[in-house]
Protein backbone atom coordinates (compact mmCIF):
# COMPACT_ATOMS: atom_id res chain seq x y z
CA UNK A 1 0.00 0.00 0.00
CA UNK A 2 1.60 2.86 -0.85
CA UNK A 3 0.88 6.25 1.96
CA UNK A 4 2.32 9.94 1.20
CA UNK A 5 5.18 8.96 3.08
CA UNK A 6 6.03 6.45 -0.12
CA UNK A 7 6.32 9.40 -2.40
CA UNK A 8 9.70 10.65 -3.96
CA UNK A 9 10.93 13.62 -3.11
CA UNK A 10 9.86 15.40 -6.58
CA UNK A 11 6.04 14.20 -6.12
CA UNK A 12 6.30 15.26 -2.57
CA UNK A 13 7.00 18.85 -3.39
CA UNK A 14 5.17 18.95 -6.53
CA UNK A 15 2.08 17.46 -3.80
CA UNK A 16 3.07 19.90 -1.66
CA UNK A 17 3.26 23.03 -3.98
CA UNK A 18 -0.38 22.68 -4.85
CA UNK A 19 -1.62 23.06 -1.07
CA UNK A 20 -2.14 26.40 -1.27
CA UNK A 21 -4.92 28.46 -0.36
CA UNK A 22 -7.34 30.73 -2.89
CA UNK A 23 -9.40 33.93 -1.94
CA UNK A 24 -12.66 33.07 -2.91
CA UNK A 25 -13.55 36.10 -5.45
CA UNK A 26 -14.64 39.54 -3.99
CA UNK A 27 -17.68 39.79 -2.97
CA UNK A 28 -18.48 35.95 -2.14
CA UNK A 29 -18.58 36.50 1.22
CA UNK A 30 -21.28 39.50 0.75
CA UNK A 31 -22.80 37.24 -1.30
CA UNK A 32 -22.75 34.40 1.19
CA UNK A 33 -23.93 36.43 3.74
CA UNK A 34 -27.04 37.36 2.04
CA UNK A 35 -28.03 34.04 1.00
CA UNK A 36 -27.23 32.99 4.92
CA UNK A 37 -29.53 35.75 5.99
CA UNK A 38 -32.40 35.23 3.42
CA UNK A 39 -33.23 31.78 4.89
CA UNK A 40 -32.67 33.40 8.53
CA UNK A 41 -29.55 31.23 9.21
CA UNK A 42 -27.58 35.07 10.14
CA UNK A 43 -29.77 37.08 12.28
CA UNK A 44 -30.31 40.62 9.92
CA UNK A 45 -29.77 43.82 10.84
CA UNK A 46 -26.00 43.99 10.40
CA UNK A 47 -23.40 43.46 13.19
CA UNK A 48 -24.57 42.33 16.41
CA UNK A 49 -23.57 45.66 18.25
CA UNK A 50 -26.14 47.18 16.05
CA UNK A 51 -29.56 48.18 18.60
CA UNK A 52 -32.00 45.85 18.57
CA UNK A 53 -34.59 48.37 16.46
CA UNK A 54 -37.85 47.57 18.05
CA UNK A 55 -36.75 47.20 21.19
CA UNK A 56 -35.02 50.77 21.00
CA UNK A 57 -38.12 51.62 19.60
CA UNK A 58 -40.25 50.79 21.43
CA UNK A 59 -38.48 52.27 24.64
CA UNK A 60 -38.24 55.49 23.05
CA UNK A 61 -41.70 55.23 22.55
CA UNK A 62 -42.65 54.79 25.90
CA UNK A 63 -40.53 57.33 27.50
CA UNK A 64 -42.43 59.63 25.37
CA UNK A 65 -45.56 58.88 26.33
CA UNK A 66 -44.29 58.92 30.18
CA UNK A 67 -42.99 62.18 29.66
CA UNK A 68 -46.31 63.24 28.24
CA UNK A 69 -48.66 61.87 30.67
CA UNK A 70 -46.33 63.50 33.39
CA UNK A 71 -46.02 66.66 31.86
CA UNK A 72 -49.82 66.54 31.56
CA UNK A 73 -50.49 65.65 34.94
CA UNK A 74 -48.24 68.18 36.77
CA UNK A 75 -48.76 71.05 34.32
CA UNK A 76 -47.15 71.94 31.06
CA UNK A 77 -45.11 74.61 33.48
CA UNK A 78 -43.68 72.27 35.74
CA UNK A 79 -41.76 70.10 33.59
CA UNK A 80 -38.37 71.09 31.78
CA UNK A 81 -38.04 68.87 29.09
CA UNK A 82 -34.68 67.34 29.36
CA UNK A 83 -31.85 68.27 27.34
CA UNK A 84 -30.84 65.38 24.65
CA UNK A 85 -28.03 64.06 25.46
CA UNK A 86 -25.38 63.94 23.03
CA UNK A 87 -24.07 61.96 20.44
CA UNK A 88 -20.23 60.89 20.67
CA UNK A 89 -18.72 59.03 17.92
CA UNK A 90 -15.63 56.98 19.30
CA UNK A 91 -13.05 56.38 16.55
CA UNK A 92 -10.39 53.11 17.15
CA UNK A 93 -6.62 53.51 15.72
CA UNK A 94 -4.24 51.18 15.62
CA UNK A 95 -1.09 53.28 17.13
CA UNK A 96 2.09 51.82 16.76
CA UNK A 97 1.91 49.95 20.33
CA UNK A 98 -1.26 48.60 18.92
CA UNK A 99 -1.00 44.37 19.28
CA UNK A 100 -2.40 43.01 16.88
CA UNK A 101 -4.87 40.73 16.35
CA UNK A 102 -3.77 36.97 15.61
CA UNK A 103 -5.48 33.58 15.77
CA UNK A 104 -4.71 32.81 19.33
CA UNK A 105 -5.98 35.84 21.22
CA UNK A 106 -8.92 36.53 18.52
CA UNK A 107 -11.52 34.35 20.38
CA UNK A 108 -10.53 35.92 23.54
CA UNK A 109 -10.51 39.89 22.23
CA UNK A 110 -13.80 38.98 20.49
CA UNK A 111 -15.37 38.37 23.02
CA UNK A 112 -13.84 41.52 25.05
CA UNK A 113 -15.81 43.54 22.88
CA UNK A 114 -18.68 41.93 22.74
CA UNK A 115 -18.58 42.53 26.62
CA UNK A 116 -17.74 46.08 26.70
CA UNK A 117 -20.73 46.61 23.62
CA UNK A 118 -23.13 44.84 25.89
CA UNK A 119 -22.37 46.40 28.96
CA UNK A 120 -22.48 49.99 26.81
CA UNK A 121 -25.79 48.56 25.62
CA UNK A 122 -27.08 47.85 28.97
CA UNK A 123 -26.00 51.26 30.69
CA UNK A 124 -28.14 52.76 28.12
CA UNK A 125 -25.23 54.39 26.15
CA UNK A 126 -23.85 52.24 23.17
CA UNK A 127 -26.20 53.36 19.72
CA UNK A 128 -24.08 51.44 16.95
CA UNK A 129 -20.33 50.78 15.63
CA UNK A 130 -19.23 49.66 12.65
CA UNK A 131 -15.77 47.96 11.33
CA UNK A 132 -14.31 49.19 8.99
CA UNK A 133 -12.77 47.80 5.59
CA UNK A 134 -9.02 46.95 5.99
CA UNK A 135 -9.07 49.49 3.08
CA UNK A 136 -10.41 52.10 0.84
CA UNK A 137 -9.67 55.47 -1.12
CA UNK A 138 -9.16 58.95 0.10
CA UNK A 139 -9.50 61.35 -2.75
CA UNK A 140 -8.50 64.39 -2.60
CA UNK A 141 -7.96 68.10 -5.02
CA UNK A 142 -4.80 67.57 -7.15
CA UNK A 143 -3.83 71.16 -6.70
CA UNK A 144 -4.52 71.53 -10.85
CA UNK A 145 -8.30 71.39 -10.58
CA UNK A 146 -8.99 67.47 -10.55
CA UNK A 147 -9.46 64.98 -7.92
CA UNK A 148 -6.83 62.50 -7.36
CA UNK A 149 -7.82 59.12 -5.30
CA UNK A 150 -5.22 57.19 -2.77
CA UNK A 151 -5.61 54.42 -1.34
CA UNK A 152 -6.07 54.19 2.70
CA UNK A 153 -5.40 51.45 4.86
CA UNK A 154 -5.96 50.69 8.60
CA UNK A 155 -2.71 50.28 10.58
CA UNK A 156 -0.26 51.64 13.15
CA UNK A 157 0.59 54.42 10.58
CA UNK A 158 -2.95 54.10 8.96
CA UNK A 159 -6.56 54.92 8.89
CA UNK A 160 -8.92 54.48 11.59
CA UNK A 161 -10.07 50.60 12.09
CA UNK A 162 -13.65 51.46 13.10
CA UNK A 163 -15.70 53.45 15.65
CA UNK A 164 -18.44 53.22 17.79
CA UNK A 165 -21.33 55.69 18.40
CA UNK A 166 -22.64 56.17 22.34
CA UNK A 167 -24.53 59.02 23.59
CA UNK A 168 -23.28 60.75 26.78
CA UNK A 169 -24.21 64.08 28.64
CA UNK A 170 -20.81 64.97 27.71
CA UNK A 171 -17.10 65.03 26.75
CA UNK A 172 -15.85 63.38 29.90
CA UNK A 173 -18.50 60.82 30.37
CA UNK A 174 -17.89 60.31 26.97
CA UNK A 175 -14.08 59.75 27.87
CA UNK A 176 -15.08 57.74 30.65
CA UNK A 177 -16.69 55.66 28.47
CA UNK A 178 -14.24 55.39 25.98
CA UNK A 179 -11.84 54.56 28.91
CA UNK A 180 -13.54 51.24 29.20
CA UNK A 181 -12.94 50.08 25.73
CA UNK A 182 -10.94 47.43 25.77
CA UNK A 183 -9.06 48.26 22.75
CA UNK A 184 -7.23 50.85 25.04
CA UNK A 185 -5.78 47.44 27.16
CA UNK A 186 -4.35 46.27 23.58
CA UNK A 187 -2.41 49.14 22.80
CA UNK A 188 -4.46 50.94 20.43
CA UNK A 189 -5.87 54.45 20.41
CA UNK A 190 -9.54 56.08 20.55
CA UNK A 191 -10.46 59.46 19.37
CA UNK A 192 -13.95 61.05 20.51
CA UNK A 193 -16.21 63.47 18.52
CA UNK A 194 -18.88 64.75 19.47
CA UNK A 195 -21.46 65.08 16.47
CA UNK A 196 -22.23 68.30 16.24
CA UNK A 197 -26.10 68.76 16.53
CA UNK A 198 -26.39 71.47 13.69
CA UNK B 1 -16.84 44.74 18.04
CA UNK B 2 -14.62 46.99 15.53
CA UNK B 3 -11.29 45.57 15.21
CA UNK B 4 -10.39 42.58 15.41
CA UNK B 5 -12.91 41.36 11.97
CA UNK B 6 -10.52 43.80 9.77
CA UNK B 7 -7.34 42.08 11.78
CA UNK B 8 -8.57 38.62 11.19
CA UNK B 9 -5.83 36.92 9.70
CA UNK B 10 -6.65 34.74 6.87
CA UNK B 11 -5.18 31.37 7.47
CA UNK B 12 -2.61 31.21 5.03
CA UNK B 13 -1.74 27.99 5.14
CA UNK B 14 -1.39 27.22 8.64
CA UNK B 15 -4.84 26.01 10.34
CA UNK B 16 -6.33 28.10 13.06
CA UNK B 17 -6.34 27.13 16.43
CA UNK B 18 -8.84 24.73 17.68
CA UNK B 19 -9.57 26.56 20.54
CA UNK B 20 -10.32 29.99 19.30
CA UNK B 21 -12.65 28.15 16.41
CA UNK B 22 -14.65 27.08 19.13
CA UNK B 23 -14.61 29.99 21.07
CA UNK B 24 -16.20 31.66 17.72
CA UNK B 25 -18.97 28.65 16.86
CA UNK B 26 -19.60 29.11 20.56
CA UNK B 27 -20.23 32.70 19.76
CA UNK B 28 -22.24 32.41 16.26
CA UNK B 29 -24.65 29.46 18.00
CA UNK B 30 -25.19 32.36 20.59
CA UNK B 31 -26.47 35.16 18.80
CA UNK B 32 -25.90 34.20 15.11
CA UNK B 33 -24.42 37.39 14.74
CA UNK B 34 -22.36 38.30 11.11
CA UNK B 35 -19.20 38.98 12.93
CA UNK B 36 -18.96 35.59 14.00
CA UNK B 37 -20.07 34.22 10.63
CA UNK B 38 -17.56 36.72 8.66
CA UNK B 39 -14.54 35.59 11.34
CA UNK B 40 -14.99 32.14 10.48
CA UNK B 41 -15.52 32.56 7.22
CA UNK B 42 -12.26 35.02 6.82
CA UNK B 43 -10.34 31.78 8.40
CA UNK B 44 -11.37 29.08 6.51
CA UNK B 45 -12.43 30.08 3.38
CA UNK B 46 -9.45 30.33 1.78
CA UNK B 47 -9.04 26.85 2.20
CA UNK B 48 -12.36 25.58 1.52
CA UNK B 49 -12.66 27.06 -1.74
CA UNK B 50 -9.08 26.25 -3.20
CA UNK B 51 -10.33 22.26 -2.62
CA UNK B 52 -13.58 23.34 -3.83
CA UNK B 53 -11.58 24.44 -6.86
CA UNK B 54 -10.24 21.23 -7.12
CA UNK B 55 -12.72 18.91 -6.05
CA UNK B 56 -14.99 20.68 -9.24
CA UNK B 57 -12.77 21.07 -12.46
CA UNK B 58 -13.96 19.94 -15.23
CA UNK B 59 -17.40 18.54 -13.82
CA UNK B 60 -19.87 21.67 -14.00
CA UNK B 61 -19.81 22.80 -10.78
CA UNK B 62 -18.98 26.18 -9.80
CA UNK B 63 -16.67 26.44 -6.57
CA UNK B 64 -17.87 30.02 -5.77
CA UNK B 65 -21.75 27.93 -5.29
CA UNK B 66 -20.20 25.27 -3.79
CA UNK B 67 -18.37 27.35 -1.23
CA UNK B 68 -21.57 29.32 -0.76
CA UNK B 69 -23.41 25.90 -0.29
CA UNK B 70 -21.02 24.56 1.90
CA UNK B 71 -21.82 27.82 4.41
CA UNK B 72 -25.14 27.54 4.47
CA UNK B 73 -25.18 23.63 4.80
CA UNK B 74 -22.42 23.84 7.63
CA UNK B 75 -24.25 26.56 9.38
CA UNK B 76 -27.60 24.53 9.33
CA UNK B 77 -26.08 21.85 11.04
CA UNK B 78 -23.49 23.55 13.11
CA UNK B 79 -25.46 23.41 16.42
CA UNK B 80 -24.67 19.52 15.72
CA UNK B 81 -20.98 19.47 15.55
CA UNK B 82 -19.54 17.70 18.00
CA UNK B 83 -16.18 18.41 17.82
CA UNK B 84 -14.71 14.83 17.38
CA UNK B 85 -12.83 15.94 14.51
CA UNK B 86 -11.28 19.56 13.11
CA UNK B 87 -13.62 22.00 12.32
CA UNK B 88 -12.03 22.38 8.90
CA UNK B 89 -12.35 18.91 8.56
CA UNK B 90 -16.01 18.86 9.43
CA UNK B 91 -16.33 21.37 6.96
CA UNK B 92 -14.48 19.92 4.41
CA UNK B 93 -16.47 16.91 4.99
CA UNK B 94 -19.90 18.97 4.39
CA UNK B 95 -17.83 20.50 1.16
CA UNK B 96 -17.86 16.91 -0.43
CA UNK B 97 -21.03 16.36 0.27
CA UNK B 98 -22.38 19.35 -0.77
CA UNK B 99 -20.28 18.72 -4.19
CA UNK B 100 -21.57 15.20 -4.61
CA UNK B 101 -25.74 16.71 -4.65
CA UNK B 102 -24.54 19.05 -7.23
CA UNK B 103 -23.42 16.44 -9.58
CA UNK B 104 -25.92 14.10 -8.72
CA UNK B 105 -28.55 17.20 -9.41
CA UNK B 106 -26.56 18.35 -12.67
CA UNK B 107 -27.16 14.24 -13.39
CA UNK B 108 -23.89 13.22 -12.75
CA UNK B 109 -22.79 10.98 -10.04
CA UNK B 110 -19.58 11.55 -8.29
CA UNK B 111 -18.53 8.03 -9.40
CA UNK B 112 -19.79 8.78 -13.05
CA UNK B 113 -17.47 11.74 -14.66
CA UNK B 114 -17.31 10.88 -18.40
CA UNK B 115 -14.45 13.51 -18.68
CA UNK B 116 -12.43 11.62 -15.82
CA UNK B 117 -13.23 8.25 -17.40
CA UNK B 118 -12.27 9.84 -21.18
CA UNK B 119 -9.00 11.37 -19.66
CA UNK B 120 -7.37 8.30 -18.00
CA UNK B 121 -8.26 5.92 -20.90
CA UNK B 122 -4.67 4.86 -21.73
CA UNK B 123 -4.50 6.63 -25.21
CA UNK B 124 -4.57 9.62 -23.10
CA UNK B 125 -1.69 8.73 -20.49
CA UNK B 126 0.56 9.99 -23.82
CA UNK B 127 0.22 12.96 -22.78
CA UNK B 128 1.71 14.93 -20.21
CA UNK B 129 0.12 17.17 -18.18
CA UNK B 130 1.12 18.79 -15.46
CA UNK B 131 0.09 17.60 -11.68
CA UNK B 132 -2.86 19.56 -11.23
CA UNK B 133 -4.61 19.41 -14.46
CA UNK B 134 -3.97 15.67 -13.99
CA UNK B 135 -5.41 15.09 -10.74
CA UNK B 136 -8.60 16.77 -12.30
CA UNK B 137 -8.55 13.95 -14.81
CA UNK B 138 -8.91 11.46 -12.09
CA UNK B 139 -11.65 9.56 -11.48
CA UNK B 140 -13.49 11.51 -8.52
CA UNK B 141 -13.30 9.06 -6.26
CA UNK B 142 -9.20 8.82 -6.57
CA UNK B 143 -9.40 12.20 -7.76
CA UNK B 144 -10.96 12.77 -3.88
CA UNK B 145 -8.47 10.97 -2.01
CA UNK B 146 -5.62 12.17 -3.68
CA UNK B 147 -6.41 15.57 -3.04
CA UNK B 148 -7.20 15.21 0.42
CA UNK B 149 -4.31 12.69 1.53
CA UNK B 150 -1.72 13.62 -0.82
CA UNK B 151 -2.58 16.97 -1.53
CA UNK B 152 -3.98 18.43 2.11
CA UNK B 153 -1.66 15.97 3.76
CA UNK B 154 -4.97 14.25 6.03
CA UNK B 155 -4.29 11.07 7.35
CA UNK B 156 -6.55 8.03 5.82
CA UNK B 157 -8.93 8.48 8.76
CA UNK B 158 -9.29 11.71 8.42
CA UNK B 159 -9.99 11.33 4.41
CA UNK B 160 -12.72 8.14 5.27
CA UNK B 161 -14.46 10.60 7.62
CA UNK B 162 -14.44 13.94 5.16
CA UNK B 163 -15.76 11.66 2.16
CA UNK B 164 -17.50 8.77 4.24
CA UNK B 165 -15.88 5.72 3.18
CA UNK B 166 -13.94 3.61 5.01
CA UNK B 167 -9.94 3.61 5.91
CA UNK B 168 -9.40 0.96 3.48
CA UNK B 169 -10.90 2.25 0.37
CA UNK B 170 -9.21 5.31 1.17
CA UNK B 171 -6.02 3.49 1.12
CA UNK B 172 -6.42 2.22 -1.66
CA UNK B 173 -8.18 4.36 -3.74
CA UNK B 174 -5.09 7.00 -2.84
CA UNK B 175 -2.93 4.22 -4.16
CA UNK B 176 -4.68 3.63 -7.22
CA UNK B 177 -5.09 7.34 -7.49
CA UNK B 178 -1.17 7.97 -7.44
CA UNK B 179 -0.58 5.36 -9.82
CA UNK B 180 -2.68 6.62 -12.39
CA UNK B 181 -1.40 10.30 -12.00
CA UNK B 182 2.14 8.77 -12.46
CA UNK B 183 0.99 7.58 -15.67
CA UNK B 184 -0.84 10.34 -16.38
CA UNK B 185 2.48 12.33 -15.59
CA UNK B 186 4.02 9.97 -18.53
CA UNK B 187 5.99 8.11 -15.58
CA UNK B 188 5.89 4.68 -14.90
CA UNK B 189 5.89 3.98 -11.06
CA UNK B 190 7.66 7.14 -9.29
CA UNK B 191 9.05 10.27 -10.48
CA UNK B 192 6.21 11.22 -12.70
CA UNK B 193 4.72 14.34 -10.99
CA UNK B 194 6.82 17.58 -11.85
Amino acid sequence: MKDREELTRAEQAAFAALANEIEPPDGLEDDTLRLLRQRRLVRSGGHWWHAPRPAVWGVALAACLATLIIGIGVGRASVEPELPRASFILFLHAGPEFDAFSDANFAARFEDYNRWVAETRGSGHFITGEQLDDTGVMILPDGRGGIVERRVSAGPDGDMLGMFLITAADYDEATRIAQTLPHLEYGGRVSIRRVDPV
Amino acid sequence: MVVPIQDQPRSQGRPPDEESDRQLVAAFLERKDELAFRALYRRHSAYLYAIACRATAGQGVSPEELLQDTWVRALERLDSFRWQSRFRTWLAGVLFNCRNEALRRSGRGPETSRVAERATSPGDSEQRLDLEHAITLLPDGYRDVVLLHYVYGYPHAEVAEVLDIAVGTSKSQAARGLQRLRVLLGGEEKGGAR
